[in-house]
């Protein structure tokens, strides 16, 4: 599973801990989510979606769509 | 419980992750206190103990999901693993039948041969490796995904 959580996280200036804050998760666990070492369960990614206002599909991709869309 | 405590689940997580500290210290100290003086500590440290497991059902609740499953995974295959190290041991008994003194010679050497001793030793041999394969297994789980 690939993600843009880096990204979206950076263009709000959030530290991993303000968005571990606001998810209620560990400042690991995102970091975990963010290098694609842990795929969040649905309804941790349906929080993270809510919290940047995005789909769920805008935020992931499995990683054969983004090989394809690459 | 929930009720008085702080509303952020991380917070919540530290502020009994710290509690849980100081009652662990606060056990140490009892049995320091146990063994350098006459004062009775048991009843003192049997009631600590029990805090400390309701703090771990409760820390327990406010882990996240990754840490919850390190947890899961943890239990599972490092328990797994110390109970197969139980073979280690059990290996040699089962094939030293034909030369019992092997067993008196090797394996008793680090146990006690008065027979509670042996027994207490027996039984807690393997929750003991359990846990050591438990935190083995959950440290190397949890590091490499920080």
């Amino acid at each position: 599973m690939r993600n843009r959580l880096k990204v979206l996280r950076a263009e709000r200036n959030w530290s991993q801990a303000d968005l571990a804050d606001k998810l209620d998760v560990s400042r690991q666990s995102v970091n975990a989510i963010e290098t694609g070492k842990y795929d969040p369960s649905l309804p941790l990614a349906f929080k993270i979606a809510a919290v940047f206002a995005l789909t769920i599909e805008q935020i992931f991709s499995a990683e054969e769509t983004a090989q394809a869309a690459e | 419980m929930t009720a008085i405590l702080p509303a952020s689940q991380n917070k919540r997580r530290a502020l009994l992750r710290n509690l849980m500290i100081a009652i662990g210290l606060g056990m140490a100290a009892c049995a320091v206190v146990a063994r350098t003086t006459d004062i009775d500590t048991h009843w003192l440290i049997l009631a600590l103990l029990v805090a400390f497991c309701a703090l771990a059902v409760a820390q327990f609740n406010t882990l996240d999901e990754m840490a919850k499953q390190a947890q899961y995974i943890a239990w599972y295959w490092g328990s797994m693993v110390g109970l197969g190290a139980i073979l280690l041991i059990q290996l040699p008994i089962a094939f030293a039948g034909d030369r019992p003194g092997f067993v008196q010679n090797v394996l008793m050497r680090w146990v006690d041969p008065d027979p509670m001793t042996s027994f207490l030793t027996g039984m807690m041999t393997t929750p003991l490796l359990m846990v050591v394969g438990f935190t083995l297994w959950w440290a190397v789980y949890w590091l490499r995904r920080r």
